[in-house]
């Protein structure tokens, strides 16, 4: 009955926080308990110690597309990849990757991306229908690099190792680009006329002006993985970062634009934490009232096969990630699920790629994932052409998921096994 | 409507949530980065940074979550409300912003109840600070959240009668 509510409350449109928070107030009241105890689950906001890493990060991005640094990656990319068949394609492909790393999946990739992005794919002869589509997917590619924010997420809900999951996404995030590249390749060299070759002294003047930024995921992958910081110093060293770059090297933020972006990037943050905080309590009520275990059971009744299983996963979560935020679809239903999967022996840091993979992919998919939305919304076209735009590339990103989730060792691969 | 007084006072709360806001970020950034020299280069550890960046994290994120009720940039399931007509959508939209407005005011209260307890406690932090200090985020964000989705609401109603 409360689970009803909350779902017809949640279709409406109420704040999905005034929704967990809701569910958890009646679940504990009906249960006797005192109601301050939601405020000491909501504490423990305060007490999980690499939950610094996603203001941090997220700051990060936000000066990131606020700085000329996509017009910057934009032309080197131009510089090296525009005389390839597909080349401008496959770049724009790696371009968002890297960004939408760095930004989480909030829509900004297309927005900030697609303007530069369209007319030069159009401008080389790409078709209408291509480019479109493969700006549109694009929005959420790259989710499964770090520094992530949805990564980052799902290992703070499931208690995984963060570096472990950023270290298993770079196989299969990989292959996703690279499907979608062999196809923009496939694609190009029907319709597209490549660039003549950048010089010599062009290059080098592009990989100067750049440097900077291409030097920033080096110094993240390389100090988690080297194992010289955490990931929370890593995300404090990087907002250090690209605040020297952008402010006294490029000179392209001002100290007056500094509060403006504070705000917007703590907009988002705050709006995923106050999820969070709500989600803690009701998912303590939850394990308290064995529903994970129940809901093992049920599932165990129907589904013998761990292959089934992960099906039945798939499937879910697509629909999930079309409906829902990713951000709060992994703090809701990742705690639900993650008991679950363990009795099928998932590893769950093959879970997290898996739910990334199929979030990533649902965010597309018709007919209401948010990226169609926004970007018909941003280059000004009907959905139902983006609908149609977006399904070739649907389809390869479809046989990639599947690929992931049926084999683990895509994601496991450099995670010793323990 | 609203008279001028009110107005300016609300827009010296915008200027009041954002410029705490700012400066508690910027103590955030300074003191993480800051840590990471001293200890490396140093070989100093602050023992109160953690729990500082900890809270810091805490307030910064329920000011922004404050911010977001200010812009309605609240994460919320709109698969299918894209598919309504506006007026529909505004329908719906003051029922849910009232529904809102009274679960925060719910939550206000009870976290004053929980900080009465916290007092009673007098569990103490770093800087010797009593813990209830660092949880005032709590009735502050709620009430003033609960606050913003009733002005809402009745935005909303008022509109719907002149359409």
């Amino acid at each position: 009955m409360t689970t009803l509510l909350a779902i017809v409350l949640a279709l409406l449109g109420t704040p999905l926080f005034i929704v967990i928070a809701a569910m958890a107030l009646l679940s504990f009241y009906l249960e006797g308990f005192d109601l301050t105890v939601v405020f000491i689950e909501m504490y423990r906001i305060a007490e999980t110690p690499t939950l610094s890493a996603i203001p941090l990060f997220a700051f990060t991005g936000f000066v990131l597309a606020e700085s000329g640094a996509a017009n910057r990656l934009v032309r080197f990319s131009q510089a090296l990849f525009g005389w390839l068949p597909g080349g401008l394609a496959i770049m724009a492909l790696l371009i968002c990757a890297i960004f939408t790393a760095f930004t989480g999946a909030s829509g900004m990739t297309i927005v900030a991306l697609g303007g530069l992005l369209y007319p030069a794919l159009i401008k080389d002869r790409y078709p209408e229908g291509f480019s479109l589509g493969l700006l549109t997917t694009s929005g959420s590619l790259g989710l499964l690099f770090p520094p992530s924010l949805p990564l980052i997420i799902y290992g703070i809900v499931s208690e995984t190792p963060i570096d472990q999951l950023f270290l298993a996404g770079i196989i299969p995030g990989s292959l996703l680009i690279g499907t979608l590249a062999l196809y923009s390749w496939y694609q190009g060299r029907i319709h597209s006329e490549p660039q003549p070759p950048a010089s010599f002294a062009d290059i080098v003047h592009i990989v100067r002006q750049s440097i900077w930024e291409l030097l920033l995921p080096v110094v993240i992958i390389g100090g988690i993985f080297g194992g010289i910081i955490a990931v929370s110093e890593a995300a404090a060293l990087s907002a250090l970062y690209v605040l020297i770059v952008e402010m006294a090297i490029h000179r392209e933020i001002s100290f007056r634009q500094l509060p403006q972006i504070i705000r917007d990037s703590m907009v988002l943050v705050g709006g995923i934490l106050i999820i969070l905080a709500a989600a803690m309590a009701y998912t303590n009520y939850l394990i308290d009232a064995e529903i994970p275990t129940q809901l093992l059971a049920f599932i165990q009744g129907h589904i013998s096969s761990p292959w089934v299983f992960l099906i039945a996963l798939n499937l879910f979560l697509l629909v999930v990630g079309c409906m829902v935020d990713m951000f709060s679809a992994l703090i809701v239903v990742v705690p639900l699920i993650l008991p679950i999967a363990h009795a099928y022996g998932v590893h769950p840091v093959h879970l997290g790629i898996i739910f990334l993979t199929n979030l990533e992919i649902g965010y597309s998919t018709p007919p209401v994932g948010i990226n169609l939305f926004i970007a018909s919304m941003r280059f000004d076209k009907p959905v139902l052409q983006l609908y149609r735009a977006s399904l070739p590339f649907l389809l390869i990103l479809m046989i990639s998921l599947i690929v992931i989730t049926y084999i683990p060792s895509l994601s496991l691969f450099f995670i010793q096994p323990n | 409507m609203i008279s001028a007084k009110l107005r300016s006072f609300i827009r010296f709360t915008h200027l009041l949530e954002e410029t705490l806001l700012v400066a508690l970020m910027a103590v955030f950034i300074l003191v993480a980065c800051g840590q990471i020299l001293l200890r490396n280069f140093f070989e100093v550890t602050l023992l109160w940074a953690d729990a500082l960046i900890r809270h810091l994290v805490l307030w910064c994120g329920f000011l922004g979550a404050l911010i977001a009720t200010r812009l309605d940039k609240h994460i919320r399931i709109d698969a299918l409300l894209r598919l309504l007509t506006p007026h529909q959508r505004r329908w719906i939209g003051w029922f849910t912003e009232f529904i809102s407005a009274c679960i925060c005011g719910l939550l206000a209260w009870i976290s004053i109840r929980f900080l009465q307890d916290e007092i009673s406690f007098g569990t103490h932090t770093f800087f010797d600070l009593e813990t209830w200090k660092l949880q005032l985020i709590f009735p502050l964000t709620f009430s003033w959240m609960s606050l913003r989705f009733a002005l809402r609401t009745i935005a909303k109603l008022t509109q719907d009668n002149e359409t």
